[in-house]
């Protein structure tokens, strides 16, 4: 079984990889977004896409500010290794 | 003249995160090697002399992003080490092992370019 250590870092990890992988794939959109000839409608798309990403990657963000706030209060009454009360 | 790559070495547990990372900074013409590992990270060390090395605090087998920073400086005393983390305290820590900046997880693919491209720009002006 996971220690509260290991299951902190892991949704940590989570969160990073939703972070680092909206903005990097971000950036594969911006960059069809200054390909030449395409529609109004493809571009309506992708900015819809960019949109969203960004919103996954500030949800992310959110999320790991709750798990900070978790973190410590569990931290505070918890041996995070052991899993026994301090 | 073709102007030689900065070379950048990424350090993480989490391979989807190297594979992210360095999909990115390598369309910012770095040249990115991963791993996943300590032993790995301090081979690639030994063999290709990064000039700046990422390194994740928290590895969840093997020795610790510390002790990897301190064996990658053991090899390759000339690279600019960049700790991240989860933790704050423990990514600060860090810089008092040598490590020249920190990044705090969450973070951003730009923020991580930011500091990159700022070492990297005090490295092409030597």
């Amino acid at each position: 079984m996971a220690t509260i250590r290991e299951l902190f870092h892991s949704l940590g990890n989570i969160h990073n990889l939703l972070v680092v992988g909206a903005g990097v794939t971000s950036e594969t959109v911006e960059e069809c977004l200054e390909e030449q000839g395409l529609s109004l409608e493809l571009k309506i798309k992708l900015s819809k896409i960019l949109k969203n990403l960004n919103g996954i990657s500030g949800d992310a963000q959110e999320a790991d500010r709750k798990l900070r706030e978790i973190h410590d209060r569990v931290y505070a009454v918890i041996d995070p290794d052991t899993g026994k009360p301090k | 003249m073709q102007e030689k790559k900065i070379k950048l070495l990424i350090v993480d547990d989490e391979k989807d995160i190297c594979k992210f990372e360095k999909e990115y900074l390598e369309k910012h013409n770095y040249k990115v090697s991963t791993a996943e590992t300590g032993q790995k990270a301090i081979a690639i060390s030994k063999r290709e002399k990064p000039d700046i090395a990422l390194i994740d605090i928290y590895m969840s087998k093997g020795i610790d992003g510390i002790e990897i920073l301190q064996k990658i400086l053991e090899v390759n005393p000339e690279c600019k080490c960049i700790m991240s983390s989860w933790d704050k305290a423990k990514a600060i820590e860090a810089k008092t092992k040598g490590a020249i900046d920190i990044l705090i997880k969450p973070a951003e693919i730009k923020d991580l370019e930011k500091i990159v491209n700022k070492i990297a720009a005090k490295l092409t002006k030597k």
